[in-house]
């Protein structure tokens, strides 16, 4: 399965976002379920369906869904 | 000052007269100076009158934290209207209640929050500012006394309630502000605190009133931007939470970026010793403040933490403020000793009551004074101390929740005859909620946990279900929070 449809299957089912509420330019803090908390719960769930651990660096930049695809596209590139 | 006009509006605009140039707000997509925003909030103004918004008509703010956030309220409370602030996070049935509570005139969104609206009426969707030439307009300068903003907050009902409040009272917050804490012309706040709830919205007015920068992020989540917004914008005054605090400074990249960081202040939940100790060895220059307030009396002590205080001063919430005085009512039960109670708060910042809601007087004490629910006292130097709570309330990392609330939404799925929830310790949030359930028959938890999950807001949801085979209750039906604590402690 491609990076971009597993990213957006995670934060559907981590974040509980509906698949029509999700799109590429969604950020941090504009769905009341992504919320601080929810932004802690969804990196866990990412490193966890990537077998992954993001450093800080990757974990500041990932603030929309197009960064969380292109940093772990960039990963496992 | 001319006529009735209120020292709230005096203030604000005295202000955007004196630091024109100054700038006043920014976030991602825009900045203002002060001459800017005067003129865009008076355009914005004559929008709402040509669209029939009038004198203590109630509109709600459905925004993001952004500039064009202010530019609504001030605009709003311009004309004499009543601002209603309608949380982000709020589910359709929150925004219902609040919508059929204060039947608002119209609803101001954004294009991001319009997706998510339910409000059957008017709706102005506010994107990026028009600045073309406008119509005059004129209308008179509301007073003190007039309504400026009903705050919804769930309390320790299962429902919202409307706290109001007046010019009078928005104004005597932001003295008690400034009583305390210097803000210059110079000073250049982050503000990621939601702007629906007083701590962040005063924060900001107290800005406006100064001359000051206010930056704008959406919420903690951005954690990358708000590390990149204190290096390029040498953010030197942070409001926060203790969670949101500790989450930066868990980054390890908080020290390298915040250089000119000269003041913390924080709220919303008690912060624990132990991060005060962090902050005095990491950021030995910084001023760090906490204070006590509910939305109902906002700004009601403050104290500053230094670090060569002893660990028990370090959780007193300090001094009343200027317009504000405390009072203790003994718990019923309990003998007083000395100042032991109860806290009792009476002021100008104390709200004017409740919306749509005769019953529950804003004074409820004897003599006048707000009932705060918590419970507290003040040592020989007469610093105040909380030290628990008589509400049914949870805080969540700040957020405010009903045990009331999750209980009797628990109670509606099919195989729980009872339902209470609790607040429990957590190092991250401070407190989390958990829910104990009296089955009638053998349920799913997960299927419970599901069906609260589309339900409620994210913060709200209980963090562990706990079967137990009886609520405790007195004779009077009352839930006996302490005696369930036990049982779900020993289970």
């Amino acid at each position: 399965m491609e990076i971009r449809t597993r990213v957006l299957q995670t934060i559907e089912l981590s974040l509980r976002i509906p698949k029509e509420q999700l799109s590429e330019r969604l950020a941090v803090g504009e769905h009341p379920h992504w919320d601080s908390l929810g932004h802690a719960l969804l990196l866990t769930a990412l490193e966890q369906e990537f077998a992954c651990r993001f450093d800080i660096d990757e974990t500041l930049e990932m603030e929309t869904v197009e960064a969380i695809i292109e940093i772990l596209t960039e990963r496992f590139r | 000052m001319t006529g009735g006009r209120s020292g709230l509006l005096t203030a604000l605009f005295s202000s955007f007269d004196r630091h024109g140039a100054g700038r006043a707000l920014l976030d991602s997509d825009q900045q203002l100076s002060y001459a800017e925003f005067n003129r865009i909030v008076a355009l914005f103004a004559g929008q709402l009158l040509r669209q029939g918004i009038r004198v203590e008509s109630r509109v709600g703010l459905f925004l993001e934290n952004s500039v064009r956030y202010l530019v609504a309220y001030v605009a709003l409370i311009r004309i004499g209207a009543v601002v209603v602030p309608v949380d982000f996070q709020a589910t359709e049935r929150v925004q219902g209640e609040i919508f059929a509570d204060c039947d608002p005139a119209a609803l101001i969104v954004s294009p991001l929050t319009q997706r998510r609206c339910t409000f059957p009426g008017p709706q102005i969707c506010l994107d990026r500012i028009q600045t073309t030439n406008e119509p005059e307009w004129s209308t008179p300068w509301p007073g003190d006394e007039a309504l400026a903003s009903i705050l919804y907050t769930t309390g320790s009902t299962d429902r919202a309630k409307g706290v109001m409040l007046t010019h009078r009272n928005v104004a005597a917050s932001l003295e008690n502000i400034l009583s305390v804490i210097p803000y210059r012309q110079t000073t250049r706040e982050l503000i990621a605190l939601p702007l629906t709830h007083s701590f962040g919205l005063n924060q900001a007015l107290v800005n406006l009133v100064s001359g000051g920068t206010v930056v704008f992020v959406n919420g903690f989540g951005r954690v990358g931007s708000i590390l990149k917004l204190f290096q390029t914008e040498q953010i030197g005054s942070f409001p926060c939470t203790p969670t949101s605090l500790r989450l930066l400074i868990d980054t390890n990249r908080f020290d390298r970026v915040t250089g000119s960081l000269n003041r913390l202040i924080v709220n919303s939940s008690p912060l624990p010793v132990e991060l005060s100790r962090v902050i005095f060895s990491k950021f030995p220059a910084v001023q760090l403040f906490v204070y006590y307030g509910l939305t109902e009396a906002s700004r009601a002590t403050f104290h500053q933490l230094k670090a060569e205080m002893t660990d028990l001063e370090l959780t007193s919430v300090g001094y009343p403020s200027r317009h504000t005085h405390i009072a203790f009512l003994p718990e019923e039960g309990i003998d007083a000793v000395g100042d032991e109670g109860e806290l009792l708060i009476s002021g100008e910042a104390v709200c004017s009551g409740y919306w749509n809601d005769s019953t529950r007087a804003k004074r409820d004490a004897p003599g006048g004074w707000f009932r705060t629910g918590d419970l507290g006292h003040r040592d020989s130097a007469g610093r105040l101390f909380i030290t628990g709570r008589l509400k049914d309330q949870i805080n969540v990392g700040g957020q405010k929740v009903s045990g009331a609330e999750i209980g009797r939404l628990a109670e509606s799925f099919p195989g729980v005859r009872e339902a209470a929830a609790l607040g429990r310790a957590d190092s991250i949030l401070g407190e989390v909620p958990i829910l104990a359930i009296v089955q009638e028959r053998e349920i799913d938890r997960q299927q419970l946990i599901d069906f609260l999950v589309a339900r409620l807001e994210s913060y709200k949801v209980p963090r562990d279900v706990v079967v137990v085979d009886r609520l405790p209750r007195s004779e009077t039906g009352k839930l006996l929070r302490r005696e369930l604590e036990g049982l779900i402690g020993k289970g």
